[in-house]
């Protein structure tokens, strides 16, 4: 945090054991003194007019995810960690990890992106200290614990970091004499171990490299030692990205910053026209493309559109994401503009090319359709219904993204599943409108377990002319492990035609005392 | 036909682009040709619509059909326009899942019984109304699998989703369910709902549950209620028999209102009269016959022959519409 001249050092505060203590502070706080872990009350003693805040680890999670989010435009490899293990406090410590390899010709070698990113962040007022290394493990550690500056609150002067930079670049040669004077919580060790090697005497990596590996290994675990080959690499550690890596990514970084609508959507075509080049070269249509919009105060924006079949045409993409971005209305706020326009395509599939019939109609204006629908009202809008193969009723359907996998023309009708092709004269045993949860009715019946005469349902009292049941429908023990009450379903009529259908819950005498009724649906 | 253009606004005839229009003409004029011989109706763009579908269809009820248009019997040709919209309503909730029933009946009927149906709803409708249940649907006879939800979650997005379905050709039909009366769904959007069905030839059927008068461009509109199930003549009286609506025709361009009770025959899709259980209960004694032996003379609900048992409109008017109209009075 930077030190604001005029104002009191700020203290973050949180409860830590009964009692508040501090969880971060700023530079000028550290100045008077006070570090993290000290008992606000002690703080105050030593420094009365400090500005304190209560933590707020849910916007500690936002702030990180953001910073990770805007670090996309280095590379699509970006993880965000945590490490509220590692420390005694149980704060959450966030850190970025960035797979820059085969990145930095784009920024004009590691020195420039380095000091790029830390220039970019500083001046979104983060204060912020880097390392390039050839092992995630040894970039952690000299990020964390350079000997040339002191631990966590950012003591040194800014500018000062900015010129330190390239000592931060650590060549895979140097790995080892890097991490060899740094201390041991350097290697992303716990607490207990960090003590145990304390005790016997072990407080910098490089004495740890000296010892004999299979003792230290049989008294601290093999986790110290897995810790130490990663960050020497001997031992291969991957990242994992908080966003899947898109297949294919075009991107236009701007002069001049765009905030129009109308730039915005030009850029998008012609981006799409690079897209649908390499897409043309793999054979592939697009189904999931994203459009990651970098503001210039670091704030990212991004929207997804799915398709039902693959799509290459650069005009389709744009349709697509002119009724997304018409979705977003207030929600999109361009600010100050947007710097850097990225498209990108998450997932492929190859294209073939039909050719409409001669006859059947071109399915193709259909699912287009459904797309926009979808980019426009969002993809959990747009649904259809696919059958399951259980007798609960609320079970026997289940509704699907219309765009997720194309377009089935007919569902398979399953033995449970009434046949389109019934009999005219048998009436309808399911509901047409059915109610995702059943309502409590009250009923009158003239024997516990027969069928309702009346029934007040939503205030309005029915009689009931003719009913049909019961249909006893059981939970189905063989698959669920909290088995329900047996229910009774009625097809029942009202003097004016309505056609209900209710369920009575539970086996009157061996599974409840008091049954409950429930409208479940409403026949046509 | 006025409907399609020769030439486009964008389109100034240069030199070099002459013998590509002179081409496009000929096309048009050749579709137009074949749009008048097989009465298949033009896109605006001029090109022949995909599906061969007809302008306007018949009820298959000679009593509606003569109520939806004065000079049925002359033309010879269907009565109830296809490419158009049209409202059914409902008086409450609880009548919701007839006039549904009723709607999806007359889209299947006007659009064929293929094609993907959309049905745009908003959100919390669903918790009102309830949702339309695959198995329910089937025993309707409509595929749950042609049937999309589109829900919304105001009425805005909910005209936006209609007008762009309603423009896109290649769908069977569309059904719009509203509640009350949304002030951006005035005159203005029916008319450009029912442009669009227009041009595209595809239904655009309103639902509007619990909605007061209001002036519409509909080409039809419907008031529904159910009718007491259907029973038949040899099965007990306490069941719940087969669907039966109240139908009435409000409003009707070039046609009369009326009032029908209306049974839906799935197997055909097509609509029939419903005469009720009391007149198929008095043919069946007056005729002296055992029950369960379906003789020639026999009304039409019997449950055992359900092919042979629809018979003309004449002789279902002949035996009960009395009953239908006193109800739906």
């Amino acid at each position: 945090m930077n030190a604001r001249p005029e104002t009191p050092p700020i203290v973050i505060s949180g409860q830590r054991n009964n009692a508040m203590r501090l969880t971060a502070l700023d530079e000028a706080a550290t100045r008077f003194g006070l570090f993290r872990g000290q008992a606000l009350t002690d703080a105050r003693a030593i420094c009365p007019p400090i500005e304190v805040l209560t933590e707020d680890p849910d916007a500690d999670c936002l702030l990180a995810e953001a910073i990770a989010d805007w670090c996309d435009r280095y590379t699509p490899l970006v993880a965000v960690e945590t490490s509220s293990a590692l420390n005694t406090l149980n704060i959450n410590e966030y850190g970025l990890m960035l797979d820059i390899t085969g990145c930095t010709g784009l920024f004009g070698g590691e020195k420039s992106l380095l000091g790029d990113l830390l220039a970019r962040l500083f001046h979104q007022g983060f204060c912020a200290t880097a390392a390039i290394a050839a092992t995630p493990g040894a970039a952690w550690a000299i990020a964390r614990y350079d000997p040339a500056k002191r631990r966590g609150s950012g003591t040194t002067d800014q500018a000062d970091r900015i010129d330190r930079t390239g000592d931060f670049i650590i060549s895979p040669a140097a790995t080892k004499a890097a991490l060899s004077p740094l201390p041991l919580a350097a290697l992303r060790l716990d607490a207990e171990t960090l003590s145990g090697l304390a005790r016997v005497g072990l407080r910098l990596v490089g004495q740890l490299m000296a010892r004999p590996r299979a003792p230290l290994a049989r008294r601290f675990g093999k986790l110290l030692m897995l810790r130490l080959d990663q960050a020497l690499g001997a031992v291969e550690e991957t990242i994992s990205p908080r966003l899947p890596v898109p297949e294919l990514t075009a991107e236009r970084r701007l002069a001049e910053p765009v905030g129009r609508m109308e730039d915005i959507e030009f850029l998008i075509e012609r981006l799409a026209g690079h897209l649908c080049e390499s897409l043309e070269k793999r054979g592939q249509g697009a189904r999931v493309i994203d459009l990651a919009l970098f503001r210039t105060d670091g704030k990212v924006m991004r929207a997804g559109v799915g398709t039902s079949r693959p799509v290459r045409e650069a005009s389709a993409f744009l349709l697509l994401f002119r009724e997304r971005l018409a979705a977003l209305q207030e929600d999109f706020d361009p600010g100050l503009g947007f710097e850097t326009v990225r498209l990108s395509v998450s997932e492929a599939q190859i294209l073939k090319e039909i050719e409409p019939g001669f006859l059947s109609a071109d399915p193709r204006p259909v699912t287009d359709l459904v797309d926009r629908l979808g980019a426009r009202l969002g993809m959990a809008s747009v649904l259809r219904s696919a059958a399951v193969d259980t007798h609960l009723p609320e079970r026997a359907e289940i509704l699907l993204p219309a765009s997720q996998d194309g377009m089935p023309q007919t569902i398979e009708p399953l033995p449970g599943l009434e046949s389109p092709l019934a009999r005219n004269h048998l009436p309808p045993t399911r509901p047409l409108r059915l109610f995702a949860h059943p309502e409590p009715v009250e009923t009158i019946a003239q024997i516990p377990d027969g069928p309702p005469i009346r029934f007040r349902w939503r205030r309005i009292l029915h009689e009931i002319l003719h009913s049909e049941g019961p249909e006893r429908i059981a939970d189905e023990w063989w698959a669920r492990t909290d088995i329900r009450m047996t229910r009774d379903y009625y097809r029942i009529e009202n003097q004016q035609g309505h056609r209900f259908w209710i369920f009575r819950e539970g086996l009157y005498g061996t599974e409840t005392s008091t049954p409950r009724w429930f409208m479940h649906g409403l026949f046509a | 036909m006025a409907g399609f253009a020769i030439s486009k606004p964008g389109q100034k005839s240069g030199p070099g682009l002459q013998p590509g229009i002179d081409r496009r003409q000929l096309v048009s004029a050749l579709n137009e040709k074949i749009e008048r011989i097989e009465h298949r109706p033009l896109r605006i763009d001029g090109t022949l619509q995909q599906d061969a579908r007809p302008r306007a269809v018949s009820l298959g009820i000679a009593e509606i059909d003569a109520a939806l248009c004065h000079d049925a019997g002359q033309s010879g040709s269907g009565t109830l326009a296809v490419g158009a919209l049209h409202e059914v309503r409902a008086e409450t909730a609880l009548d919701l899942p007839a006039s549904a029933g009723f709607a999806l009946a007359l889209g299947g009927l006007l659009a064929g019984t293929s094609g993907t149906i959309f049905w745009i709803a908003e959100k919390q409708a669903r918790t009102e109304a309830g949702e339309f249940y695959g198995p329910g649907l089937a025993g309707l006879g409509i595929d749950p699998a042609r049937l999309i939800r589109v829900f919304t979650k105001n009425s805005n997005e909910t005209l936006w989703a209609a007008g762009e379905i309603a423009a896109c050709p290649g769908t069977g039909f569309c059904l719009l369910e509203l509640r009350g009366n949304p002030a951006s769904a005035g005159l203005a959007f029916s008319r450009r709902l029912a442009l669009r069905a227009q041009s595209a030839n595809m239904p655009v059927l309103l639902l509007r549950q619990s909605g007061g008068e209001e002036a519409s461009a509909a080409a039809t509109r419907w008031r529904v209620s159910p009718a007491p199930s259907i029973k038949q003549a040899d099965e007990p009286a306490r069941l719940v028999g087969a669907p039966a609506w109240h139908a009435a025709l409000e409003k009707s361009r070039g046609g009369r209102p009326g009032a029908w009770t209306l049974e839906w025959k799935r197997d055909e899709c097509l609509f029939a009269l419903y005469r009720g259980t009391a007149a198929i209960r008095k043919a069946r004694s007056s005729a002296g016959k055992p029950s369960g032996h379906p003789g020639p003379d026999r009304p039409a609900l019997s449950g055992n022959q359900p092919a042979q048992a629809f018979d003309g409109p004449d002789r279902t008017r002949a035996l009960g519409s009395g009953v239908a109209l006193e109800r739906a009075s």
